[in-house]
Protein backbone atom coordinates (compact mmCIF):
# COMPACT_ATOMS: atom_id res chain seq x y z
CA UNK A 1 0.00 0.00 0.00
CA UNK A 2 2.81 2.38 0.83
CA UNK A 3 4.34 2.08 -2.64
CA UNK A 4 1.03 2.55 -4.47
CA UNK A 5 0.94 5.49 -6.83
CA UNK A 6 -1.64 7.11 -9.07
CA UNK A 7 -0.17 8.44 -12.29
CA UNK A 8 -1.99 10.61 -14.76
CA UNK A 9 -1.77 11.73 -18.39
CA UNK A 10 -3.30 15.16 -17.93
CA UNK A 11 -0.42 17.04 -19.52
CA UNK A 12 -0.38 14.70 -22.55
CA UNK A 13 -4.16 14.96 -22.93
CA UNK A 14 -4.06 18.74 -22.71
CA UNK A 15 -1.64 18.93 -25.58
CA UNK A 16 -3.70 16.43 -27.55
CA UNK A 17 -6.69 18.75 -27.12
CA UNK A 18 -5.36 21.73 -29.05
CA UNK A 19 -2.86 22.57 -26.35
CA UNK A 20 -5.54 23.33 -23.82
CA UNK A 21 -4.17 25.62 -21.12
CA UNK A 22 -4.11 24.71 -17.45
CA UNK A 23 -6.36 27.69 -16.81
CA UNK A 24 -8.91 26.45 -19.32
CA UNK A 25 -8.95 22.93 -17.90
CA UNK A 26 -9.26 24.34 -14.39
CA UNK A 27 -12.28 26.44 -15.33
CA UNK A 28 -13.88 23.48 -17.10
CA UNK A 29 -13.61 21.19 -14.09
CA UNK A 30 -14.15 23.89 -11.46
CA UNK A 31 -10.84 23.93 -9.67
CA UNK A 32 -7.85 26.27 -9.45
CA UNK A 33 -4.91 26.30 -11.88
CA UNK A 34 -2.65 25.45 -8.95
CA UNK A 35 -4.55 22.18 -8.52
CA UNK A 36 -3.99 21.28 -12.18
CA UNK A 37 -0.28 22.06 -11.74
CA UNK A 38 -0.13 19.88 -8.60
CA UNK A 39 -1.93 17.05 -10.42
CA UNK A 40 0.45 17.17 -13.38
CA UNK A 41 3.44 17.12 -11.07
CA UNK A 42 1.99 14.12 -9.22
CA UNK A 43 1.95 16.04 -5.95
CA UNK A 44 -1.78 15.74 -5.43
CA UNK A 45 -4.23 12.89 -5.97
CA UNK A 46 -7.72 14.14 -6.88
CA UNK A 47 -11.02 13.04 -5.42
CA UNK A 48 -13.03 10.59 -7.48
CA UNK A 49 -15.41 13.43 -8.40
CA UNK A 50 -12.64 15.67 -9.75
CA UNK A 51 -11.08 12.70 -11.55
CA UNK A 52 -14.38 12.02 -13.34
CA UNK A 53 -14.73 15.70 -14.22
CA UNK A 54 -11.23 15.77 -15.73
CA UNK A 55 -11.90 12.61 -17.75
CA UNK A 56 -15.19 14.12 -18.94
CA UNK A 57 -13.47 17.37 -19.93
CA UNK A 58 -11.19 15.38 -22.23
CA UNK A 59 -14.00 13.08 -23.39
CA UNK A 60 -12.18 9.93 -22.29
CA UNK A 61 -12.64 7.28 -19.63
CA UNK A 62 -11.18 7.54 -16.16
CA UNK A 63 -8.61 4.83 -16.90
CA UNK A 64 -7.31 6.78 -19.86
CA UNK A 65 -6.42 9.66 -17.56
CA UNK A 66 -5.44 7.96 -14.32
CA UNK A 67 -3.45 4.77 -13.80
CA UNK A 68 -3.06 2.99 -10.50
CA UNK A 69 0.36 1.45 -9.94
CA UNK A 70 1.37 -0.79 -7.07
CA UNK B 1 -14.28 40.51 -10.16
CA UNK B 2 -10.91 38.77 -10.45
CA UNK B 3 -9.22 37.27 -7.42
CA UNK B 4 -6.25 39.65 -7.82
CA UNK B 5 -8.54 42.68 -7.64
CA UNK B 6 -10.30 41.18 -4.62
CA UNK B 7 -6.95 40.73 -2.87
CA UNK B 8 -6.14 44.38 -3.61
CA UNK B 9 -9.44 45.50 -2.08
CA UNK B 10 -8.82 43.24 0.89
CA UNK B 11 -5.42 44.82 1.48
CA UNK B 12 -7.07 48.22 1.30
CA UNK B 13 -9.72 47.21 3.84
CA UNK B 14 -7.01 45.84 6.18
CA UNK B 15 -5.10 49.12 5.92
CA UNK B 16 -8.26 51.12 6.68
CA UNK B 17 -9.00 48.84 9.63
CA UNK B 18 -5.45 49.25 10.96
CA UNK B 19 -5.67 53.03 10.62
CA UNK B 20 -9.09 53.19 12.32
CA UNK B 21 -7.96 50.84 15.11
CA UNK B 22 -4.95 53.06 15.75
CA UNK B 23 -7.22 56.13 15.78
CA UNK B 24 -9.75 54.48 18.13
CA UNK B 25 -7.01 53.31 20.50
CA UNK B 26 -5.22 56.63 20.69
CA UNK B 27 -8.44 58.64 21.07
CA UNK B 28 -9.83 56.21 23.66
CA UNK B 29 -12.93 55.63 21.54
CA UNK B 30 -12.81 51.84 21.46
CA UNK B 31 -16.59 51.35 21.19
CA UNK B 32 -16.53 53.05 17.78
CA UNK B 33 -14.54 50.09 16.54
CA UNK B 34 -17.52 47.73 16.76
CA UNK B 35 -19.66 49.30 13.99
CA UNK B 36 -16.51 49.90 11.92
CA UNK B 37 -15.54 46.21 12.11
CA UNK B 38 -19.11 45.17 11.24
CA UNK B 39 -19.27 47.50 8.23
CA UNK B 40 -15.86 46.37 6.97
CA UNK B 41 -16.82 42.70 7.43
CA UNK B 42 -19.99 43.27 5.38
CA UNK B 43 -17.93 45.03 2.68
CA UNK B 44 -15.47 42.12 2.60
CA UNK B 45 -18.32 39.61 2.40
CA UNK B 46 -19.93 41.52 -0.48
CA UNK B 47 -16.61 41.75 -2.33
CA UNK B 48 -15.92 38.04 -1.79
CA UNK B 49 -19.30 37.22 -3.33
CA UNK B 50 -18.34 39.12 -6.49
CA UNK B 51 -15.25 36.97 -7.15
CA UNK B 52 -16.21 34.81 -10.11
CA UNK B 53 -13.15 32.58 -10.47
CA UNK B 54 -12.64 29.44 -8.40
CA UNK B 55 -10.52 30.31 -5.40
CA UNK B 56 -11.17 27.41 -3.04
CA UNK B 57 -11.23 23.85 -4.31
CA UNK B 58 -10.69 20.40 -2.87
CA UNK B 59 -6.89 20.76 -2.83
CA UNK B 60 -7.14 23.98 -0.83
CA UNK B 61 -9.54 22.22 1.54
CA UNK B 62 -7.13 19.29 1.86
CA UNK B 63 -4.30 21.71 2.70
CA UNK B 64 -6.50 23.48 5.25
CA UNK B 65 -7.44 20.12 6.80
CA UNK B 66 -3.81 19.05 7.14
CA UNK B 67 -2.75 22.45 8.49
CA UNK B 68 -5.61 22.47 11.00
CA UNK B 69 -4.78 18.97 12.17
CA UNK B 70 -1.11 19.83 12.64
CA UNK B 71 -1.90 23.10 14.44
CA UNK B 72 -4.45 21.30 16.66
CA UNK B 73 -1.97 18.59 17.59
CA UNK B 74 0.83 21.08 18.24
CA UNK B 75 -1.45 23.24 20.40
CA UNK B 76 -2.76 20.29 22.44
CA UNK B 77 0.73 18.93 23.17
CA UNK B 78 2.29 22.34 23.92
CA UNK B 79 -0.63 23.57 26.03
CA UNK B 80 -0.78 20.32 28.02
CA UNK B 81 2.95 20.38 28.78
CA UNK B 82 2.93 24.11 29.60
CA UNK B 83 -0.19 23.75 31.73
CA UNK B 84 1.19 20.79 33.67
CA UNK B 85 4.50 22.63 34.20
CA UNK B 86 2.70 25.73 35.50
CA UNK B 87 0.58 23.61 37.85
CA UNK B 88 3.66 21.89 39.29
CA UNK B 89 5.64 25.12 39.59
CA UNK B 90 2.83 27.16 41.10
CA UNK B 91 1.28 24.53 43.34
CA UNK B 92 2.95 25.70 46.55
CA UNK B 93 4.44 29.06 45.65
CA UNK B 94 2.29 30.93 43.13
CA UNK B 95 -1.51 30.69 42.95
CA UNK B 96 -1.50 32.71 39.69
CA UNK B 97 0.75 30.22 37.95
CA UNK B 98 -1.31 27.35 39.34
CA UNK B 99 -4.57 28.95 38.10
CA UNK B 100 -3.11 29.71 34.67
CA UNK B 101 -1.94 26.11 34.37
CA UNK B 102 -5.37 24.83 35.32
CA UNK B 103 -7.10 27.12 32.80
CA UNK B 104 -4.69 26.01 30.08
CA UNK B 105 -5.19 22.31 30.80
CA UNK B 106 -8.97 22.64 31.09
CA UNK B 107 -8.96 24.49 27.75
CA UNK B 108 -7.20 21.50 26.21
CA UNK B 109 -9.78 19.17 27.78
CA UNK B 110 -12.60 21.32 26.35
CA UNK B 111 -10.95 21.28 22.93
CA UNK B 112 -10.62 17.49 23.03
CA UNK B 113 -14.26 17.22 24.10
CA UNK B 114 -15.37 19.39 21.16
CA UNK B 115 -13.24 17.29 18.85
CA UNK B 116 -14.80 14.10 20.19
CA UNK B 117 -18.34 15.48 19.75
CA UNK B 118 -17.58 16.69 16.22
CA UNK B 119 -16.04 13.31 15.40
CA UNK B 120 -19.15 11.45 16.57
CA UNK B 121 -21.37 13.83 14.59
CA UNK B 122 -19.43 13.40 11.34
CA UNK B 123 -19.01 9.67 11.89
CA UNK B 124 -22.79 9.34 12.04
CA UNK B 125 -23.35 11.75 9.17
CA UNK B 126 -20.92 9.92 6.92
CA UNK B 127 -22.46 6.54 7.66
CA UNK B 128 -19.95 5.07 10.10
CA UNK B 129 -20.98 2.78 12.92
CA UNK B 130 -20.34 3.34 16.63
Amino acid sequence: MANARINNRIRRLRFDHDEMTQEELASRVGCTRQTIIALEQGKYVPSIELAFKIAKAFGVTLEEVFQYEE
Amino acid sequence: MSYKRYMLFRLLVILVLAFLTAWATTSGNLLALIPIVIVLAVIMFALRKRVTEVVVDERVNAIAYKATRLAYLAFVILALITGATLIVLGKDSSPELFRTGLILDFSVCALLLFYWMAYIYYNKKLGGKE
